[in-house]
């Protein structure tokens, strides 16, 4: 079964395109992905309440295609922890999904991934047992100190690309609680180096469906001179293992 | 058919173990990636003297398989020159590679403006690295002075990763003739710049501008060829778009028939 850590749906803000459900569920059916990770667009700048809100909806109409991640921007201050709650009582929400706001945020005011609000964020997630998805952006070294400030998250950083693929491997290697999602992963035989260096079972993959292709990670995995059983694990055993039973 | 018009050769500063042509080799069979147009590493990212000399040297095992570029460095106009006569008759080499970005040096300033004159006289392509300009440094690439360079010549260049920034590429290609056209080639990292990965830039492309003005390049050994696979088998191409941006319009531009 092949598990995408990495779909979104909503609105797309700068550019008219399709991001709805029935358009990712369109894009899963053409490349092969049985299941997709889903966070609404409407949890990083407007009503997170009702983004999650619609997430958990459309989770509910798919059940069988969909998980759904929640967010929450820390800079709103208000009804930021309950939010937390409500996603994981209520809705059965199964992780928190950290955008990278800063990246279209550029005011200067936003903190960053350890201001005091994600500290408070992240101390949620640790109490709460639930794993924490972080966006492309943020450097390894930040990613690594927040695996071990918070050893009782499982923790899934995206970003690793050619550029930064060094700081990804130390990091990784360096928290049992850290796994890398290969969604930016594009240095030659990546895969392979990542699989050599780590092993199979700290990487996940994701897509970034609908703005980035699905089938360039899918084809990273699937092309790799690596072994079926850490396909399998890459592409979605190991996501189906941090997220737990029922997912 | 499948004509990769973007790929190096060379050391990288990255964990890449592939450098010679012997390394690549291999990577096109896995692909069935049938020919490659290469640029020099050592050209673009350090020393220019000799660069296209190791490059015609690697690719001379490789006859009808893999070809060079000329990469040229307008801050050492004798060596350009020199490498520009050099290997314009070499049927090594097809075209000529240029790096604004790396050589500091905005695309459509005076110092590239004798490089152009000669590449119309000699009727040599051009690949131009184009990005975003986020930094100053990148807007010497920007997908806009590569279509001011395009209306000033007649050449044909060749805007590389569609200009990191599909749209603004497409619309810069739009505003000229038909001498500039896209490669398609794209890493994926940079969050918060995912259009450079665009799930929709190839198609995009092919409906502003027309197939013939959109070419396969994969960035390897630096990007895996999956990325670039993946973007196209998601672009829902036609059986004639396809033969065009694989590999006819390659053959077209860098004259690779024979």
């Amino acid at each position: 079964m092949i598990i995408d850590a990495h779909a979104t749906v909503g609105f797309s803000l700068d550019d008219n395109r399709d991001m709805s459900a029935e358009f990712v569920l369109s894009l899963m059916d053409r490349v092969g992905i049985d299941k997709a990770c889903i966070t609404h667009t409407q949890c990083r700048f407007q009503d997170f309440v009702e983004g999650n809100s619609t997430t958990a909806r459309v989770v509910r109409e798919h059940p069988d295609r969909f998980i759904g991640f929640f967010g929450v921007n820390p800079a709103r201050y208000l009804g930021v922890l309950d939010e937390v709650d409500r996603c994981l009582d209520e809705l059965d929400l199964a992780a928190l999904r950290i955008f990278n706001n800063e990246a279209s945020f550029t005011s200067g005011w936003a903190a960053g991934v350890r201001g005091l609000m994600h500290e408070r964020l992240f101390a949620k997630a640790m109490a709460r047992k639930i794993p924490v998805y972080l966006d492309s952006g943020f450097p390894f070294s930040v990613v690594l100190s927040l695996a071990r400030t918070y050893p009782r998250i499982k923790l899934i950083a995206a970003g690793v690309g050619y550029g930064n693929i060094a700081e990804a491997i130390i990091a990784v290697n360096g928290a049992p609680n850290l796994w890398l999602d290969i969604i930016a992963l594009d240095i030659q035989d990546g895969v392979e180096l990542l699989v050599k260096e780590c092993g199979a079972e700290k990487l996940v993959f994701g897509s970034g469906m609908p703005l980035a292709s699905p089938s360039s990670p899918l084809l990273m995995v699937k092309m790799a001179d690596i072994s079926q059983e850490d396909k399998d694990k890459i592409l979605g055993g190991n996501l189906a293992g941090i997220l737990g039973a029922g997912r | 058919m499948i004509i990769d018009c973007h790929a190096h050769l060379g050391w990288w500063f990255f964990p890449i173990r592939q450098e010679s042509a012997s390394d690549v080799a291999p990577i096109m069979d896995k692909w069935g990636i049938d020919k490659a147009v290469f640029s020099s590493v050592r050209a673009i990212m350090e020393d220019c003297r000799d660069a296209n000399s190791r490059l015609a040297d690697q690719i001379t095992a490789y006859p009808g398989r893999m070809y060079g570029y000329i990469t040229l460095n307008p801050h050492y106009p004798d060596v350009w020159r020199r490498d520009l006569e050099t290997y314009a008759g070499d049927v090594r080499f097809v075209g000529v590679k240029l790096h604004a970005a790396w050589h500091s040096c905005p695309i459509d300033s005076k110092p590239y403006a004798p490089i152009f004159k000669r590449c119309e006289e000699l009727h040599l392509p051009v690949l131009a690295h184009s990005y975003d300009p986020t930094s100053d440094t990148m807007s010497a690439s920007a997908p806009e002075r590569l279509a001011n360079v395009a209306r000033d010549y007649d050449v044909q260049i060749v805007m590389g990763h569609m200009g990191g920034n599909p749209l603004r590429g497409i619309r810069a290609c739009a505003a000229c003739g038909p001498n500039l056209s896209l490669e398609i080639s794209a890493g994926r990292e940079n969050a918060g710049q995912m259009y450079a990965w665009d799930l929709l830039r190839i198609r995009r492309a092919l409906d502003a501008l027309g197939p013939e003005r959109v070419l396969f390049g994969s960035d390897m050994p630096l990007v895996d060829p999956a990325i670039c696979f993946g973007a196209v088998r998601d672009s829902n191409l036609t059986p004639h778009e396809e033969e065009l941006v694989m590999w006819r319009n390659a053959e077209r531009i860098f004259g690779l028939s024979g």
